[in-house]
């Protein structure tokens, strides 16, 4: 499974250089702007950059050669979730480094930036664990018709969050228990990627190609 | 004998087509499985491969259940399978971490041999040097079988021949097989020890290709002395102006009647295009 995972990060390099470096560029502009979409924006890519990676194998004809290899089929979805994770948690990373950083640094915002990463590690997660499964059954041109229902989920989900944010800091700032609320978000979605995870085995056995 | 490959009962329905097929490849063998598009043949290598599953039948793979076999198979499916940026170096290391038995240097030293560039993206490369490069990956994992989907398509001949050569190189050891799909009769004419015909889903033959060459004869006549032929032993005919030709048993060929040597493209030809006059009737 090595191989898949070494296959997938190189081609996310080669391909997606660009990607990894406007994360870079929105990450620090994100510390001189109050506009959620500019910290949500990297969350949003890294799901992209995986479904874009599925669709890459489709055209090469990568997935039905693989599906033939000595590996099963678990392994083979595995692979993708893992990779998905791996980014998810470098964009994390960067995340923590250059806004928690900043945040420290200007001694004034800590709590903007530990109001900000649960939604952004909500988002990160979310929407690959419901297109995932999609783009895997479906292929990714049909599969990426589920965008659409994605979308949609993902800004109930979001003004849902909004909601949640005023609740927790009630126009002040975050109280301890009123954080751990906001904080059960990804860790629901965590739960939701493992089950996506588990599905999307289940129907990659069943498929054909 | 044993086989490297036995398919016993095989049954895939689609909406459109059904195959049913029976065949067995003798290790140290090499197969060609012929017929036009839509035959069967891509659909027979997918069941073998586990990427559809057959609604009835039972497929071995070098005496074990097909899936637990894929160490020992290498496969040629497409030209290439691997994404278009990628590099022939950076795909010997994918498959470094899929295949347990990776012969890095057996790699190198096959692309090597077929002078196929290592540091160039796939998307740079011509198709015989993708070809090329697929072979190379197939045969650096000592595999034991190797299984070929429409490898020579497209292809100039001289890479045609490259490719040939390599395939006779593998069968050097006896316990080597090769499963190869394709619609130029004229190298599986040079490669295969047996000749497997599909048409419409059905094994049509499956025969020593020496022995297939031997057994049938190419009758040349007109269409009122073929009469002297019993229709049921014809396995194929073409009319034209001149006359007709037909696929006819040596056995059965009547004497006095002039006949020559089939050679493997004629067989095809005239094996595909069936018991069919014009006007379209079977």
């Amino acid at each position: 499974m090595k191989g898949l995972i070494w296959k997938d990060l190189v081609l996310v390099w080669k391909t997606y250089k660009t990607y990894v470096i406007l994360t870079l560029v929105f990450l620090i502009a994100g510390n001189f702007s109050d506009n959620g979409f500019i910290a949500l924006y990297p969350a949003w890519v890294v799901g992209l950059i995986v479904m874009n990676l599925i669709n890459m194998d489709e055209r090469s004809g990568w997935n039905v050669y693989s599906a033939a290899l000595p590996l099963s089929r678990a392994q083979l979805v595995s692979a993708k979730y893992l990779v998905m994770l791996v980014l998810s948690l470098g964009t994390a990373l960067l995340y923590l480094l250059i806004q928690g950083g900043w945040a420290l640094w200007q001694g004034s915002d800590l709590d903007a930036f530990l109001l900000h990463l649960p939604m952004i590690l909500t988002v990160m997660l979310l929407w690959p664990a419901i297109m995932l499964p999609c783009v895997l059954k479906l292929g990714y041109s049909r599969g990426s018709t589920a965008y659409i229902l994605v979308a949609g989920v993902l800004f109930g989900v979001l003004m849902g969050g909004v909601s949640l944010l005023d609740f927790v800091t009630d126009g002040g700032t975050a109280s301890f228990p009123r954080l751990a609320l906001l904080y059960a978000m990804p860790l629901a979605t965590a739960v939701l990627f493992g089950l996506s995870w588990l599905l999307s085995v289940r129907i990659y056995r069943k498929k054909e190609f | 004998m044993s086989l490297a490959i036995e398919i016993r009962g095989l049954e895939k329905h689609y909406k459109d087509f059904d195959l049913k097929l029976d065949l067995e490849l003798p290790e140290g063998c090499i197969l060609g499985l012929v017929g036009e598009n839509g035959a069967g043949k891509t659909t027979a290598i997918k069941c073998l491969l586990g990427l559809v599953r057959p609604e009835a039948g039972q497929i071995r793979v070098l005496g074990r259940e097909a899936v637990s076999a894929r160490e020992d198979v290498g496969l040629v499916l497409e030209p290439t399978a691997f994404p278009e940026s990628m590099n022939a170096r950076q795909i010997g290391k994918i498959l470094s971490g899929v295949y347990r038995s990776w012969d890095a240097a057996a790699y190198a030293s096959l692309l090597e041999r077929l002078r196929v560039p290592g540091e160039k993206p796939l998307k740079d490369l011509s198709r015989g040097n993708r070809m090329k490069l697929s072979i190379c990956s197939a045969l650096s994992h000592h595999a034991r079988l190797l299984v070929l989907d429409e490898p020579t398509s497209g292809l100039d001949p001289v890479v045609r021949d490259e490719v040939v050569n390599l395939l006779l190189d593998f069968t050097r050891d006896e316990e080597h097989s090769v499963l190869i799909s394709s619609h130029i009769v004229s190298d599986l004419e040079k490669l295969c020890d047996y000749i497997a015909f599909l048409k419409d889903g059905r094994l049509m033959l499956c025969e020593e290709k020496d022995r297939l060459l031997e057994e049938y004869r190419l009758v040349q006549c007109a269409p009122e002395e073929l009469a002297r032929i019993d229709p049921a032993l014809i396995k194929g005919r073409r009319e034209t102006d001149y006359g007709v030709s037909a696929l006819v048993p040596e056995a059965a060929v009547p004497a006095g009647m002039h006949s020559a040597p089939v050679d493997i493209e004629e067989l095809f030809v005239l094996m595909a295009s069936g018991t069919k006059k014009e006007g379209g009737e079977r």
